[in-house]
């Protein structure tokens, strides 16, 4: 019986979607659409405007990422009137852009795409977003990544008068420095936040074991399983379910990877000497990585991309076709693309034992302005 | 009885005064402890059939925020009206129109020729713009029209509040939702801000003196400012003067101008017009090409003045001679 | 084809213009029919939202007649017309509304052949330009 399944809208992102699923008679999935129901035009009311205006006008092409429109414009201008803004403003820039950066990573997790994880996508309706997060995390994790959130997001309204709208790119740099008082407000928000986000992470989200198995099951069914498992249809949509995990594991990761690198034992010795502490009474201890870490990690992925499971022995590692059992569907008659995530570029640098002196430099940051 | 219901909306918007809502931080938990938000595409998964099974009436207030720029906007927002107590325009955009208004100084279709077939970096050969149905092999799908003009939320059903800002301030959106829980709501058709003009609580205000006359207006690449001093008394355009206070001054304390995302003072219903009449009016100079000269500095005055209201304005956007 | 006649819509200052319109009118001077006459005190009263609503409610033209500079009864009001009608003009030009359609002139209580020259140009020109048919709705 042929049938058309509707999802309108598609909800926990910023923008408009709706999805259109057609099924064949014998209820699988023959074809899926995705349509935006949205579209402003930018692109030609922006002609006739002065110039200038583009850092405040574009960004009001997405309210959840205004600064990064409005740091791309302000480079525009740069390129524009052919100047290079000077050091104190690039850092400034750069400040803000990470800033953000943090705090929009967060905002996907915790409010866009972390139910999913954190109460799981079986959960009822009611129960799929912010709330339901908070309900599984407890009250005071909640407080704590809304409280962190917050203050991240005052500090681009200490640069750029508000988080929700910068204002301050201009041609050559910004409009307003940054004065002793606000690096040290910054700083007071910063710092110690660091050390609150690591907390979090060090005392683990409950439910965050839970959250890796998921989405360890998930990337394995999504770089092993056939397509018609996960409800994808022929043609275009193949790569799909592949290319949705590696998105995922890319996001999740690069948020870690940014914690971890904002986490530094000279940070949480500055705190502990400020308290009337000794240094190094408190150690951060994160993924520790240590070279026999690293080996046994690249095994075990690599057996996880091959679908080898150790307790069944060397010599038989699963093959796509049972793995295609497993989910009951017949064996695959042409080639199936397996994936691999190209993942190592994104490992957290991050703190060692006590044993281990060595301390890894930090990897720059993606995208320095 | 249960909790009173809200219900959020984005219509052509860009999120941000969603994210104003959730900028509410500490105190978004002291109001979803009040309310049940049964609709907030954002961050719930409730859909557009979860509204419509709603009784008439049995949503005490939407807050939609976004202009009207397609059909299933003007549809979703008159549903809305029909399941709500009150609708709350929230947002320069549900309020005024927004920036997406200023696609109103454009046919329709030259704009949707720019973004699908004339921008550097797109590839459509075929020239295929969105339709509103299409047909693939017997699969039919359908897609919402594309408005000719865009509009203001009250240009399409009855709105009871409005809350102004390019996103609104989160204090703004407390108070408001506040105000309706309390049962202290203001007469109807109130924008739920200062009544007076920015510059009445400007942190630059003790810097303007009396009489502001300007020789030539500055565009801010061509010339420093002093950040303390008034903006127009540098002769940098700051629409402050026409523009409804309460945003906390936001720009200004960033050391750039204001452009009017407020919206207009009570008694105007232009606002790009009062721009033009008040930055005339301190334009010193006599002769009348000494006036065109200065008045000629000022860059784009149309984009300038109208940045957020094109749509609610007397003009409402270029004016289209085709007959319909 | 009905020949176009163009509404003009006049905004005379009480003290000079309105005079001026008022002697062409004793010494029955043939003067178009197309004006009509709003009279103001001042040419300064004039808020641009004025000129743009009478734009929307069905002027072809708007015509803003004041004292001289340096005449004007209330010493200043002319000069901030002439500032206004200058930014106005730059702004209605960004909404497709073409030069001539908003017209600035001075005349004074005694120049009764100049208000009929005026107002006879701008009927000329506006009948050029055609109606200000807008479907802005």
């Amino acid at each position: 019986m042929s049938k058309h399944i509707t999802i309108d809208p598609i909800t926990r992102l910023e923008g408009h979607g709706k999805i259109d699923i057609f099924l064949d008679e014998k209820g699988s999935v023959e074809r899926a659409y995705f349509q935006v129901p949205e579209f402003r035009g930018f692109e030609k009311f922006s002609e006739g405007r002065a110039c200038e205006e583009m850092p405040t006008l574009t960004q009001k092409i997405c309210g959840v990422c205004p600064t990064a429109h409005h740091i791309a414009s302000s480079k525009t201008l740069d390129a524009l009137f052919n100047v290079n803004p000077p050091e104190a403003a690039k850092k400034i820039r750069e400040l803000m852009f990470n800033a953000f950066m943090f705090e929009d990573h967060m905002l996907h997790f915790y409010v866009l795409g972390g139910p999913d994880f954190v109460v799981g996508p079986d959960a009822p309706k009611a129960e799929r977003n912010i709330l339901g997060v908070i309900g599984k995390v407890g009250v005071d994790i909640g407080k704590k990544v809304i409280d962190m959130r917050n203050r991240v997001r005052g500090v681009n309204a200490t640069i750029s008068g508000s988080s929700l709208y910068p204002v301050c790119g201009l041609p050559g740099g910004i409009s307003k420095p940054l004065t002793a008082e606000d690096i040290t407000s910054i700083n007071e928000i910063i710092v110690p936040g660091l050390v609150k986000v690591s907390t979090i992470d060090e005392k683990g989200v409950s439910g965050v074991e839970e959250y890796s198995g998921t989405f360890l099951q998930q990337l394995i069914t999504g770089l092993l399983c056939p397509p018609e498992a996960l409800g994808m249809g022929k043609g275009s949509t193949e790569a799909t379910a592949s290319v949705r995990q590696m998105l995922y594991e890319r996001m999740i990761r690069t948020f870690q990877f940014r914690i971890a690198n904002m986490v530094r034992q000279e940070v949480i010795n500055k705190i502990l000497l400020k308290n009337g502490f000794e240094a190094n009474i408190v150690k951060m201890k994160f993924n520790s990585v240590t070279d026999a870490d690293e080996a046994v990690k690249a095994k075990w992925l690599g057996d996880l991309l091959r679908g080898y499971d150790p307790k069944r022995g060397e010599e038989k590692p699963f093959t796509i076709d049972e793995v295609r059992a497993m989910f009951g569907y017949g064996p695959k008659e042409t080639g199936h693309k397996e994936e691999v995530p190209s993942e190592q570029t994104e490992e957290p640098n991050v703190e060692e034992e006590e044993e281990n002196e060595n301390r890894e430099e930090p990897s720059q940051p993606d995208n320095p302005v | 009885m249960g909790k009173p219901k809200i219900a959020l909306y984005w219509c052509s918007s860009c999120g941000g005064c969603e994210e104003s809502v959730v900028d509410l931080a500490e105190d978004i938990l002291t109001v979803v402890e009040a309310v049940e938000i049964v609709f907030w595409p954002v961050a719930m998964d409730f859909k557009y059939e979860d509204i419509a099974a709603i009784p008439d009436g049995g949503i005490v207030a939407s807050l939609i925020n976004g202009a009207i720029r397609m059909e299933e906007q003007a549809r979703i927002a008159k549903l809305l009206r029909q399941k709500s107590k009150y609708v709350i325009a929230h947002g320069s955009c549900a309020h005024l129109g927004g920036v997406v208004g200023l696609a109103n100084f454009y046919k329709k279709n030259a704009v949707l020729d720019r973004a699908y077939k004339e921008v550097p970096t797109i590839h459509n050969a075929q020239g295929i713009l969105p339709k509103e149905k299409t047909d693939d092999s017997g699969r039919e799908i359908e897609l919402s029209a594309f408005h000719d003009t865009v509009k203001a939320l009250d240009q399409v059903i009855d709105v009871d509040y409005y809350i102004p800002g390019c996103p609104p301030p989160p204090n703004l959106i407390k108070n408001a939702i506040m105000s309706l829980l309390e049962g202290r709501l203001p007469p109807k058709g109130t924008v739920l801000a200062e009544t007076k003009a920015l510059c009445h609580t400007c942190p630059r205000r003790e810097s303007k003196p009396d009489k502001i006359m300007i020789r030539e207006f500055k565009r801010v690449w061509e010339t420093e400012w002093d950040p303390s001093r008034c903006f127009l008394d540098q002769g940098i355009i700051c629409l402050g003067p026409v523009t409804r206070g309460g945003c906390g001054e936001r720009c200004i304390q960033a050391n750039m101008p204001c452009k009017g995302c407020f919206g207009a003072l009570e008694s105007v219903i232009d606002q790009g017009a009062k721009s033009a009449s008040f930055l005339a009016s301190i334009i010193n100079a006599e002769d009348p090409e000494e006036i065109s000269q200065i008045a000629a500095s000022i860059p784009d005055p149309a984009g300038l003045f109208y940045r957020f209201s094109l749509p609610s304005s007397i003009l409402k956007g270029k004016i289209d001679k085709e007959a319909k | 084809m009905e020949t176009f006649e163009p509404k003009i819509v006049g905004f005379l200052c009480n003290w000079c213009s309105y005079e001026g319109a008022d002697s062409a009118g004793k010494a029955q001077k043939a003067c178009p029919a197309n004006l009509r006459v709003v009279r103001v005190m001042c040419s300064g009263r004039i808020d641009p939202q004025f000129v743009i609503q009478t734009f929307m409610e069905g002027a072809d033209g708007v015509l803003i007649l004041g004292c001289h500079p340096g005449d004007c009864h209330y010493k200043e009001g002319n000069y901030n017309a002439l500032k206004r009608y200058t930014v106005l003009k730059n702004m209605l030009k960004g909404f497709g509304i073409e030069e001539g359609r908003l017209r600035l002139d001075w005349v004074s209580a005694t120049e009764a052949d100049k208000f009929v020259q005026v107002v006879s140009d701008m009927v000329e020109h506006v009948k050029q330009l055609g109606p200000f048919n807008h479907h802005n709705h």
